[in-house]
């Protein structure tokens, strides 16, 4: 029996007064690629957020793989084989392309409490930082600091990041917003690009974004999860058509 | 020439100059130096801490404070071995450091800044009041020069012991060199800039904070036991909030996050201290007054000042 990548069981996210995510229940399978669709305020975020770890659930479990990670802290998670990536652009802006990479590089590797060797000195993590560099290609080179990259370059240096240790969950919260056709045509590519069996989650506004790279797509508002169904059942439900794209009032 | 190589010889060459001043200087210059040396240790440890991880400490005394009483009690009452001291009281202000670490990691930012500060303060009401152990507000008089069981290097005088702060710091400040060069070095740098990202990663952000701070205790307590044994003496005084103001001062004053700034500032803090008070009681208004100005005109001390001012020129 395969367990599911990422199962979401009735899970509830209470910020005092306010119910960010009411009783969501959300199961996505091995190699799966799935969009969550809603407006603002929807709970998107706050659900990625329980799935990733900076959340912790008021009530309901998380699992990935079928254990219960509801407890867990998101380095045990990323340990597990969790990446993500944030709506809000989060590198370390006073270091370099190449520094920031290393930092990926390095987190899943047994050195990474290393406190006598140079951290330049270990060779296997140089050769992998230097094939990131090399495959996503930053015209802006290496060794710029990232407070210093484009907007675009930014956003393209978070995905490298997050696929950098070949995670198997892909958590991209709005990867395409803000970039121009052109970036996010090739953020698509660089979706669909990746290895079949790892499971995608993308956060996304851009219908055309959304309908490349996913089969399934899950709308929540409110807090709620109103379904989930493929791209024909989206644009033919008109309960979906009236919440998501506000017409008919 | 590398530029590493170029740092390393300068450093060597400072150093050898250093120890051939202590021969020429007046005993009373080679003593302030001596006091410089041992600052420049306490603010190399706080650095880790306040510069390089992002958590400001202010109660960095007490670690200073436990290394130096640890190490006074042991030469009373137990070894006049400079290596039993040196080494029980690095264990005990990395013990003290840990458990105040998981005290003040429970919170963060100006809450950090409190709690650490309150936690040196419990520190400091102990040594005011345990009598029976720390002599109380008349401290521990009496504790001889350490015997360091090496052939040659008599530390009886102020030039001799001299050349073993110089050796003390020289460690500390290599030992130091490699920790922040190294992959642990690297994710404190990156908790500092952003923890969440960190977390995401798979960094164990609480555990590398929590080795910071034990680290930086430990530096502490060794910058307390080349003090302790130099002054012969040690009273609550050493432990107090205006030690941990100063060292904090002489981090941000030399640049914070620099390997070298913090040593700089305490160079620069413990000559003004000295040279201003031989025309005032004012030293703390001054000292105010240089962290204003150094807030104004250099924020990120005076090294990055520096440092920022020789790149321009060369790219230019």
């Amino acid at each position: 029996m395969s367990a599911q990548a990422v199962d979401v069981d009735n899970v509830v996210m209470q910020f005092g007064g306010l119910r960010a995510v009411d009783g969501v229940s959300l199961r996505v399978g091995v190699g799966e690629r799935r969009v969550l669709l809603g407006p603002n305020g929807a709970g998107k975020t706050t659900l990625f957020n329980m799935i990733g770890g900076q959340l912790q659930p008021t009530s309901g479990a998380v699992r990935l793989f079928g254990r219960d990670v509801s407890k867990q802290n998101p380095y045990r998670r990323a340990h597990d084989g969790l990446a993500r990536t944030f709506q809000i652009t989060s590198l370390f802006p006073d270091m370099t392309v190449g520094e920031n990479v290393h930092l990926a590089v390095r987190a899943l590797s047994t050195s990474r409490f290393g406190m006598i060797r140079p951290a330049g000195a270990y060779p296997r993590i140089a050769e992998r930082v230097a094939d990131i560099l090399a495959e996503w290609r930053f015209p802006a080179g290496a060794d710029t600091r990232v407070s210093n990259l484009s907007y675009g370059d930014q956003r393209k240096l978070e995905l490298a990041m997050a696929v950098a240790n070949r995670p198997r969950i892909l958590l991209l919260d709005e990867p395409t917003s803000g970039l121009s056709a052109t970036e996010t045509e090739s953020v698509v590519g660089l979706i669909k690009g990746l290895p079949e069996d790892v499971t995608v989650i993308v956060v996304e506004h851009d219908m055309d974004v959304a309908f490349a790279v996913a089969d399934l797509f899950t709308i929540l508002h409110n807090g709620r999860l109103v379904t989930t169904g493929t791209a024909a059942e989206v644009q033919a439900n008109e309960d979906i058509q009236r919440i998501y794209f506000g017409e008919g009032e | 020439m590398r530029p590493s190589l170029v740092a390393g010889a300068v450093a060597v060459a400072v150093f050898a100059v250093a120890a051939a001043l202590g021969g020429l200087l007046s005993s009373y210059s080679t003593g302030l130096l001596i006091d410089c040396l041992i600052f420049a240790v306490l603010a190399l440890g706080l650095n880790l801490l306040l510069g390089q991880t992002g958590l400001p400490s202010l109660g960095h005394a007490a670690y200073f404070g436990v290394g130096a009483y640890t190490a006074g009690l042991v030469m009373l009452h137990v070894s006049d071995s400079f290596w039993w001291g040196a080494a029980a009281a690095i264990a005990a202000s990395m013990a003290v450091g840990a458990v105040y670490g998981l005290l003040a990691l429970r919170t963060s930012g100006v809450y950090f800044l409190i709690i650490t500060l309150a936690l040196g303060q419990i520190t400091f009401a102990i040594a005011f009041s345990w009598r029976s152990l720390t002599g109380g507000d008349d401290g521990l008089r009496g504790i001889g020069r350490p015997d360091l069981g090496l052939p040659g290097l008599n530390v009886d005088t102020t030039a001799g012991y001299y050349l073993l702060a110089l050796a003390a710091a020289a460690a500390a400040l290599l030992l130091m060199r490699l920790i922040v060069r190294s992959p642990f070095g690297e994710a404190l740098r990156g908790i500092h800039q952003n923890p969440d990202r960190m977390a995401a990663l798979g960094y164990n952000v609480w555990l590398y904070k929590f080795l910071a701070f034990v680290i930086s205790a430990g530096f502490a307590g060794w910058a307390g036991v080349i003090f302790v044994y130099y002054k012969g003496f040690i009273s609550p005084e050493a432990v107090g909030i205006v030690v941990s103001a100063e060292v904090t001062l002489m981090v941000i004053v030399g640049g914070a996050g620099t390997l070298i700034g913090p040593f700089l500032g305490a160079f620069l803090v413990v000559f003004m201290s000295h040279v201003v008070s031989g025309y005032t009681d004012r030293w703390l208004t001054v000292l105010g007054l240089l962290y204003i100005c150094v807030m104004l005109f250099a924020p990120k001390g005076i090294v990055t000042l520096v440092g920022d001012a020789w790149r321009a020129r060369r790219s230019a």
